[in-house]
C-alpha cells in the first residue's frame, strides 16, 4: 500500500472553540494509482492533503505514504520527506512572479537529488517555448503548465494537486488532466488530487468522498474513463 | 473620518518600519539642529568677542619705535597701540608667550577670574591653564619676579594659540599670558609690534593696510613683518570652522533626510498598493479622492512631525556642551548660547515639507488609478521592469539568479539600500580618512630631519654651530588678494637637515629653486617655468624660475640657496633669520627667538587626535545604526513581499539555511555595492571640505585616500550591521507558514 492513514484525527482551536476537521480517516491508495478526494467546502479535503503532504500534523492515527510515517517525522524529517517524496500542483498556480518559467521550474530542481531535465519537463507540459517568459506574460491554462512541471521536475513519488483546474475554463482543464494522465502513465507518479467536480473521479483509480471530517465513501473505480473523454 | 482608526492600528502592526523612519528623521534633524546652532554661535561668539575687544585689522614689526604715534593715528585714520612680546619658558616643554596689556587693539578679553590691578597679576590662556592645572591665585614665576594668577583670558588676535603661524595646531605646552605694561618694561627685554584698528570700518581693511603701509614708508619707517588680519592662521580659522560647520550641518542631514524621503515614499507606496482593493472598494462606495489624500498623507506627516520635534529638541542639547568644548582649543569667552529660531522652524518644517510632498507624489502615482483597476491591483504588484526583462542571467547558478531577481524587483527599494549603505559608510569612513590624514602627518613626515627650528626676531649673521643650518623666509601670495599665501626659503646649499625628492624618489639638492608639488599645483607650474610672486610684506612682484618639484605634501614652500635669497630679495649678505638644529643652540640672552621641537609638533597632532577618537566612534555608531535600519527595512521588506515564496519553498521542502541564504542574503552583493559606492563618494566629500579650508586658511593637504586598514574596518562594521540585521530577519522568515502559500494564488 503506497498511502496507507488510518484513524487519522485532527482539529483545531479558535479560543474556546475546538472545530473537529477530520474525524477517523481511513485510506489506502496504492502505488502508481490516481486517487481523487471530492468533498463540499469545510469537509477537511485540504487538511487531509496536508497532513499527507507533510505540510501539517494529524492529532492522532497514523499516516504511512511508501513505508514512512509521516506523523512521527520531527521538523526537519518532515522538511526532507516533502524534499523528496512530494510534488504539489495549487489552484492558483502559485507562481514566483520575478522568475522566469524556467526559473521556477529551478526553484525545486535546485534542491532535489536527481530532478529531471528542465527542457525536459517543460516539453512534456508543452512549454518549451516560454521558457524565458515571465508568469504574468502567461495565460492560465499555461501558468498551470508550468506549476505542474514545477512538481513533476523532481521526479516524485506523490504528485498533490489541489482543485489543478478550479481557475480554469473547460478546455484548459482537459488539457491539464490529460497532462496529470501522462505524467501518471510515464513516470509512474501516484497522484492525489482534491477536486470539487464530481466529473474528473472518472479518471481515478480510487474515489474517496469526504463530508464533515469522514469519508463517507470509498470507491474502486472499475470503468476508468480516459481524461480526454471526460465532460462536464 | 472612521478610516483614520486604521492609522495607529497599521503603525503599530507595522513598527519596525515605521520606528525605523522616525529614527532617520530624529538624525537628521538632530545633526541638523546641533550643528546649524553650534555654527551660528560660534560665529556670533567669534564675531562679539573680534568686535568687542577690538581685533586688530593688522599687526606689524619695524626695525625701531615709532615716535609720535598719536600723530600717526590720525593721519592714518586708525587706533595704534604698540605692544611687547617674548617666550618665556616656564619649565621643559612649555613655553608661556608674554604680551603686554593692550588696552585699545586686542584687548584681553576675561573668561574667569578679574583684570589685571596694578602690577603683580597676571592674566593667562584657559587651556594653559587647565593643562597646568593652574588656578585663580596661583604664584606663577616669570624670570626673577612672581606673579598672581588674577584671570583667565582670551584674546582677540590669538583665539587660536598658534606658536607660530606655519603650525596647524597650537602646541600642547604652549600658551599665552598679559601682564601690564609697567611689569613688562622691568623685565627689559621683549619685542615690539604694533597692532592697527582702522576707524573706517566701511573701507575694505587690505585697502586700508596698503595706504596705510605706504604712509609708513613715506615716513622711512621700515616694515619688518606684516599680517592682515584675515591672512592670521590665529583668527582665520574660526572661518574654516565656521565653513565646515556649515558644510556638515547641511550636507550631513540632507543625507539622511534624502534617505528617510525614499524610505517613507517606499512604505507609503507599498502600503498603498498592498491595499488597492481596499481603496477600489473605498472609492466605490463614495469616498472623495481627497479624502483619501488626506488619510494616506496622515503617515509620512505623522513621522515627520514626531521625528522632526524629537530630533529638533534633542538637538538644542548638546550645543552648549559642544562649544564649551571646542572653546577648550579656540579661545574665546562663551558669554552666553543663543538658539536661532528660524533655524529650528527649518528643522521643523523641513522633513514634513519634503516628507510631506514626496508621499504626495507617491500617493497622486497610486490614486490615478480607476475603482476597477484598484479593486483588481495585482497588475501592478507583479510587474515585470526593465531590468529583469533585459538582463540575461541564465549562465549563472539558480540561486545566483535568484538573489539578482530578488533585488530588481524593486528598483525603489533597490535604490534605498544602495543610496543608505553609501550614506552609512560616506559617515563611517568621513572619521576614518581624517584619522588616515593624521596619521599619515604623524608618520609621513620625511621632509625635515631636524629636531628644532628656531626663528629669530632680528637678523643675524653669526655663524651655526655643526648640526644647525641658517635659513631665511618670506611669506608670498601669487596674487594681491590671494589669501592662500606661502613661504620661499632660504637654506644651505646642499642642506642635509631639508630632504626633498622628486616625483622618481631621486634625492634633489637644495642648491636650485625647488618648489613643493600642493604649491605648484596652486600655481600651475611646471618644472622650467618662471612664476611671478607677490611678497606679502610690500607687495613687489619677483620672478622665480622653478629648477625641480619635490613630491611632497609637507607645506607649500619654494626652497632656494641661501645667498640667491639674500640677493633676490635684497636681504643683507650672510643674514638668516632663522635655523633647522638637530641640536640646542646657545643664544645670547640679548637677542629674542622661538624654538620649537619637532617632537612638540607631533605631540600636538596626537592631541589633536584624541578627541577626534571620540568624534570617529560617534560617527561609526551612527553609521552603524543608520546601516542597521536601512539593511533591516530593507530585509524586512524582501520577506513582506516574498511571503508566498517563501511558504512555497518551505512546501517544496526547503531548510531553513536554504531558504535564509536565499532569501535574507539576496542584500549581499548590493551592501557591498554600496560601500563600494560609498568610497569615492567619502573621498569627494572630503574633497569639498579640504578645499573650502584651503580656500580659507591655505591648508595643504595631501591627496585624499583611506588607509586599507580602515576600509577594512569600515567594511567589517557595514558587515556586522547588515548581519545582525539579517538575524533579526530570520525570526520573520520563520514565522512565515506553508499555509500563506496555500491560502493564496500568487499568480
Amino acid at each position: 500500500m503506497f498511502i496507507n492513514i488510518s484513524n487519522l484525527k485532527k482539529s483545531y482551536t479558535s479560543g474556546v472553540v475546538i472545530t473537529e476537521v477530520l474525524k477517523g480517516i481511513e485510506m489506502k491508495i496504492d502505488k502508481g494509482e490516481i486517487g481523487v478526494i471530492l468533498g463540499p467546502s469545510g469537509s477537511g479535503k485540504s487538511t487531509l492533503m496536508n497532513i499527507i503532504g507533510g505540510i501539517d500534523r494529524g492529532d492522532s492515527g497514523r499516516v504511512i505514504v511508501d513505508g514512512i510515517e509521516v506523523n512521527n517525522l520531527n521538523d526537519d524529517k518532515l522538511t526532507d520527506y516533502r524534499r523528496e517524496h512530494i510534488g504539489v500542483v495549487f489552484q492558483f498556480y502559485n507562481l514566483v512572479p520575478n522568475l522566469t518559467v524556467g526559473e521556477n521550474i529551478e526553484v525545486v530542481s535546485n534542491i532535489s537529488k536527481s530532478p529531471l531535465n528542465t527542457d525536459d519537463v517543460l516539453a512534456a507540459v508543452e512549454m518549451q517555448d516560454k521558457k524565458h517568459r515571465f508568469p504574468r506574460e502567461l495565460s492560465g491554462g499555461e501558468q498551470q503548465r508550468v506549476s505542474l512541471a514545477r512538481a513533476i521536475v523532481k521526479n516524485p513519488k506523490l504528485l498533490l494537486c489541489d482543485e489543478p483546474t478550479g481557475a480554469l475554463d473547460y478546455q484548459t482543464s482537459r488539457s491539464i488532466l490529460r497532462l496529470l494522465e501522462l505524467v501518471n502513465k510515464k513516470f509512474g507518479t501516484t497522484i492525489l488530487m482534491i477536486t470539487h467536480n464530481a466529473a474528473i473521479a472518472a479518471m481515478a483509480n480510487r474515489v474517496f468522498k469526504l463530508r464533515s471530517g469522514q469519508i463517507v465513501e470509498d470507491v474502486v473505480n472499475q470503468g476508468i474513463v480516459p481524461a480526454e473523454r471526460i465532460e462536464w | 473620518m472612521v478610516i483614520n482608526k486604521r492609522v495607529k492600528r497599521i503603525l503599530l502592526e507595522n513598527k519596525a518600519q515605521y520606528i525605523g523612519s522616525i529614527v532617520l528623521i530624529i538624525l537628521s534633524c538632530f545633526v541638523f539642529t546641533l550643528m546649524s546652532q553650534f555654527a551660528g554661535n560660534f560665529e556670533r561668539l567669534a564675531s562679539e568677542f573680534q568686535d568687542g575687544y577690538v581685533q586688530e585689522d593688522a599687526a606689524f614689526r619695524v626695525d625701531q619705535s615709532i615716535d609720535n604715534l598719536q600723530e600717526l593715528e590720525s593721519a592714518a585714520n586708525a587706533v595704534i597701540e604698540e605692544g611687547k612680546t617674548f617666550d618665556y619658558k616656564t619649565s621643559e616643554g612649555k613655553t608661556l608667550r608674554i604680551f603686554s596689556q593692550n588696552d585699545r587693539v586686542n584687548i584681553p578679553a576675561i573668561v574667569e577670574g578679574k583684570e589685571l590691578s596694578g602690577s603683580g597679576g597676571i592674566l593667562i590662556n584657559p587651556a594653559f591653564a587647565a593643562e597646568n592645572n593652574y588656578k585663580i591665585g596661583d604664584e606663577l614665576r616669570i624670570l626673577d619676579k612672581s606673579f598672581t594668577i588674577a584671570g583667565i583670558m582670551a584674546l582677540p588676535n590669538y583665539i587660536y594659540p598658534l606658536q607660530s603661524e606655519e603650525m596647524m595646531m597650537p602646541l600642547p605646552g604652549f600658551g599665552i599670558a598679559v601682564i601690564s605694561k609697567a611689569d613688562f618694561a622691568s623685565f627689559n627685554q621683549g619685542s615690539n609690534f604694533y597692532a592697527v584698528k582702522y576707524n573706517d570700518a566701511d573701507h575694505n581693511p587690505r585697502a586700508q593696510s596698503a595706504e596705510f603701509r605706504g604712509l609708513l614708508e613715506s615716513r622711512g619707517i621700515n616694515i619688518l613683518q606684516w599680517t592682515n588680519v584675515e591672512d592670521n592662521k590665529r583668527v582665520n580659522i574660526v572661518d574654516a570652522e565656521v565653513d565646515i560647520l556649515n558644510l556638515v550641518s547641511k550636507g550631513v542631514p540632507t543625507g539622511i533626510l534624502l534617505l528617510a524621503i525614499i524610505l517613507i515614499g517606499n512604505l507609503i507606496g507599498r502600503m498603498i498598493n498592498r491595499e488597492s482593493t481596499i481603496i477600489g472598494a473605498l472609492y466605490a462606495l463614495g469616498y472623495r479622492r481627497k479624502e483619501l489624500y488626506r488619510h494616506y498623507l496622515i503617515f509620512p506627516l505623522l513621522i515627520a512631525i514626531i521625528g522632526g520635534v524629537i530630533g529638533t529638541i534633542l538637538g538644542t542639547f548638546p550645543v552648549r556642551f559642544m562649544v564649551s568644548f571646542m572653546f577648550t582649543a579656540f579661545n574665546m569667552p562663551l558669554t552666553g548660547i543663543e538658539y536661532n529660531p528660524i533655524s529650528m522652524i527649518i528643522s521643523l518644517l523641513l522633513p514634513i515639507i519634503l516628507l510631506g510632498c514626496s508621499s504626495y507624489y507617491v500617493i497622486r502615482k497610486e490614486l490615478k488609478h480607476s475603482p476597477v483597476e484598484l479593486m483588481k491591483g495585482k497588475k501592478e504588484k507583479n510587474k515585470v521592469n526593465f531590468l529583469e526583462r533585459v538582463l540575461k542571467l541564465e549562465k549563472l547558478k539558480f540561486p545566483k539568479r535568484f538573489k539578482i531577481r530578488e533585488q530588481l524587483r524593486s528598483l525603489s527599494r533597490l535604490a534605498f539600500l544602495l543610496f543608505g549603505v553609501a550614506v552609512a559608510t560616506m559617515l563611517l569612513l568621513w572619521g576614518f580618512t581624517l584619522k588616515s590624514g593624521f596619521d599619515d602627518l604623524l608618520t609621513g613626515g620625511s621632509v625635515y630631519t631636524f629636531e628644532y627650528e628656531y626663528k629669530f626676531d632680528k637678523l643675524r649673521y653669526e655663524p651655526l654651530p655643526a648640526g644647525a643650518e641658517p635659513l631665511s623666509a618670506s611669506l608670498f601670495v601669487s596674487e594681491p588678494e590671494d589669501k592662500r599665501d606661502f613661504y620661499v626659503t632660504g637654506v644651505k646649499p646642499d642642506a642635509a637637515l631639508v630632504t626633498l625628492v622628486d616625483e622618481s624618489g631621486t634625492h634633489l639638492t637644495t642648491n636650485q629653486v625647488i618648489i613643493t608639488k600642493p604649491l605648484a599645483n596652486q600655481l600651475e607650474s611646471k618644472q622650467g617655468d618662471t612664476v611671478n610672486i607677490v611678497r606679502k610684506l610690500d607687495g613687489r612682484i619677483f620672478s622665480v624660475k622653478i629648477d625641480a618639484i619635490a613630491d611632497t605634501y609637507e607645506g607649500k614652500f619654494i626652497f632656494m640657496p641661501l645667498a640667491d635669497f639674500n640677493q633676490k630679495f635684497e636681504m643683507p649678505e650672510g643674514s638668516y633669520i632663522g635655523a633647522f638644529s638637530n641640536v640646542l643652540l646657545n643664544i645670547p640672552g640679548n637677542q629674542s627667538y622661538s624654538v620649537v621641537s619637532l617632537d612638540e609638533k607631533l605631540a600636538a597632532i596626537r592631541e589633536v587626535m584624541a578627541p577626534m577618537q571620540s568624534m570617529i566612534s560617534g560617527l561609526a555608531t551612527m553609521a552603524f545604526i543608520i546601516g542597521m535600519i536601512v539593511i533591516y527595512l530593507v530585509t524586512s521588506m524582501i520577506v513582506e513581499e516574498n511571503k508566498g515564496t517563501i511558504s512555497l519553498m518551505k512546501i517544496f521542502g526547503y531548510r531553513k539555511k536554504e531558504i535564509n541564504s536565499l532569501i535574507l542574503n539576496s542584500s549581499t552583493i548590493v551592501v557591498v555595492i554600496g560601500y563600494i559606492i560609498g568610497i569615492p563618494l567619502t573621498l569627494s566629500a572630503i574633497g569639498v571640505l579640504v578645499q573650502s579650508m584651503e580656500n580659507s586658511v591655505g591648508l595643504s593637504l595631501p591627496p585624499l585616500k583611506i588607509n586599507l586598514l580602515y576600509i577594512l574596518i569600515g567594511f567589517i562594521v557595514v558587515m556586522i550591521s547588515y548581519e545582525l540585521s539579517k538575524l533579526m530577519c530570520r525570526k520573520k522568515v520563520n514565522a512565515v507558514s506553508m499555509s500563506d502559500a496555500l491560502k493564496s494564488g500568487m499568480e
